[in-house]
């Protein structure tokens, strides 16, 4: 399919989940912590349209509650990643010396780890919670990423632009702002919205560990570690969020590789062709 | 503005390594210079430093650069299509030479005129991205932003060494051009014999990090004192009607023939 209509589809998706979270609670027939165990495990039916769970909760209203957490926390991590990478990988990649030495071998401590691990370790210091779940995914991602920033800044740094607008006169910050950054962003945009359905399961399996979101709180992972001792009897209390995470997930996987098609420019024809947009004027047509 | 583009005993290094040792150039307002040698000799080293744009591991160690730097100097480059920034369009590029140079906002009449000295359309190009357009139109467009940044000299690093020759002869005669009209003064790096020989009212030949010699086009290429100038022009003149020949070996005294 066309990247421009996938771009499209996949946004229209996010807008619909985005505008699910902000008016959950008008849309919501019930409120998601509201227990009524003489009719747990309800099966689906007008009232409740998915049923309820093990606590007679129901379970379209912890599901349409439950995007609150899953876009809030990946919108926290993937912006909080894209600053600290950003901020160590333009002043390590532009200033080298020292400053790429150091940062460098930083981020070689952070990469040394296996990112779960990582995280498992800084939630034991950290403690439970959503807050530590983003902080301790933001310190295991971030080194990767500006390791990224640090090789893209260095590669555009030697391209043909930055010499020219350098011999234009132009200063060395509005040199890194004008000509890398825009450069640098592009390419990560793509790679942060491929990795944005990794770090939803991230936090969805951090929760499902009981290590992120705390329940009754209601969130994708915690609603699946809610409703595993009942697998077998009410599959669908897992398959319901379930299928909510790996929608998402590749709603946002087909978002990257979209704007992956779209934004590189290596597809696109160089030459001017038949008709192309400029051709040089004979003098003899002057 | 300055009257004369020049580097006198230029010594570039890159830690203790000797690049170029004390290289002398100059080109006048009105004249074109041609700095010839092969690859790897210095010219575009002895070029950036002229510009201002030495790469942060070469030091200029010593000598005296007069009427050059950044912004004083317009760069004519040798692979148009890296020279422009993917995001931005061509207009982009002009209205960042303007501001960079303490210019406002160009008028659009004035972008036209430019676009047009350049033999160019200014509907086609001012709204494309540079991915969009060829070689050969971007190399146009590097001389129309060299110009537009009015300077009175303009360095040409290889400029025609990504065209075909249809296009070399169409920039060859642009930049002979614009020179003629603004009275600019051209250094040339090449090394291309056929080119120097068309546009040089000097030719500075560059061996090994050094200036070998000096003079005109008559000079260099009718009676020429180094060996590696002799068997430049033997090599020029014998491109295409002889066999091949191992010429650097005959130019450091060996028999090619004989190996």
């Amino acid at each position: 399919m066309n990247p421009d209509k996938r771009i499209k589809a996949a946004l229209i998706f996010i807008c619909i989940m985005v505008l699910a979270a902000v008016f959950a609670g008008f849309i919501s027939p019930w409120n998601p912590l509201e227990t009524d165990v003489l009719n747990k495990f309800a099966p689906a039916s007008l009232s409740h349209p998915l049923g309820t769970d093990h606590l007679g909760r129901d379970e379209l209203s912890r599901l349409l509650y439950g995007i609150r957490m899953s876009l809030l926390s990946v919108l926290l991590i993937s912006a909080s990643v894209v600053a600290l990478s950003f901020a160590v990988g333009l002043a390590a990649g532009y200033r080298g010396g020292i400053f790429d030495a150091v940062f460098m071998r930083i981020c070689d401590v952070f990469l040394t780890f296996p990112t779960f691990i990582l995280a498992l370790f800084l939630i034991g210091i950290l403690g439970v919670g959503l807050l530590n779940v983003v902080i301790a995914i933001v310190l295991t991602h971030w080194a990767w990423y500006a390791r990224m920033v640090r090789g893209l800044v260095l590669e555009y740094k030697g391209q043909g632009w930055v010499t020219a607008s350098r011999s234009l006169g132009t200063g060395k910050l509005a040199v890194v702002i004008r000509h890398i950054l825009p450069s640098v962003f592009v390419q990560m945009i793509i790679l942060i919205t491929l990795d944005l359905g990794h770090m939803l399961l991230h936090v969805s399996g951090l929760s499902f560990l009981g290590l992120g979101v705390q329940a009754p709180t209601p969130e994708w992972g915690v609603m699946i570690s809610d409703a595993a001792p009942f697998i077998r009897e009410h599959p669908m209390l897992i398959i319901y969020p379930g299928l909510c995470i790996f929608i998402t997930v590749a709603v946002f996987n087909i978002l990257g590789e979209a704007l992956r098609d779209k934004l590189d420019p290596s597809y696109v024809y160089r030459g001017s062709g038949c008709d192309g947009p400029a051709s040089a004027v004979e003098p003899e047509a002057r | 503005m300055a009257d004369f583009l020049k580097a006198e005993n230029l010594t570039v290094k890159a830690g203790s390594k000797t690049i170029t040792c004390g290289v002398s150039v100059s080109v006048s307002r009105g004249e074109t210079a041609v700095l010839i040698g092969e690859s790897g000799c210095g010219k575009s080293v002895t070029a950036a430093a002229l510009a201002g744009l030495l790469p942060s591991s070469l030091k200029v160690a010593s000598g005296v650069i007069t009427g050059g730097g950044r912004g004083k100097v317009g760069m004519i480059m040798q692979n148009p299509a890296s020279c422009f920034d993917p995001v931005f369009t061509i207009r982009d590029h002009f209205e960042e030479t303007f501001k960079s140079a303490g210019g406002g906002k160009p008028s659009e009449s004035f972008l036209k005129e430019l676009i047009f000295t350049v033999g160019l359309d200014a509907s086609g190009v001012l709204e494309a991205y540079p991915f969009q357009l060829s070689g050969g139109t971007l190399q146009r467009l590097m001389t129309a932003i060299a110009i537009a940044m009015d300077t009175s000299f303009i360095i040409a690093d290889e400029p025609s060494s990504d065209l075909d020759v249809l296009g070399q002869k169409e920039l060859l005669a642009l930049i002979k051009k614009v020179k003629k009209e603004r009275d600019l003064g051209i250094l040339f790096i090449t090394h291309d014999l056929a080119l120097a020989s068309r546009a040089a009212d000097n030719i500075f030949v560059m061996k090994d990090g050094k200036i070998i010699e000096k003079g005109s086009p008559e000079i260099i290429l009718k009676n020429p004192s180094s060996e590696y100038a002799k068997a430049l022009v033997k090599a020029n003149s014998a491109l295409y009607d002889t066999p091949w020949t191992d010429f650097r070996k005959e130019a450091a005294g060996e028999d090619a023939a004989g190996m």
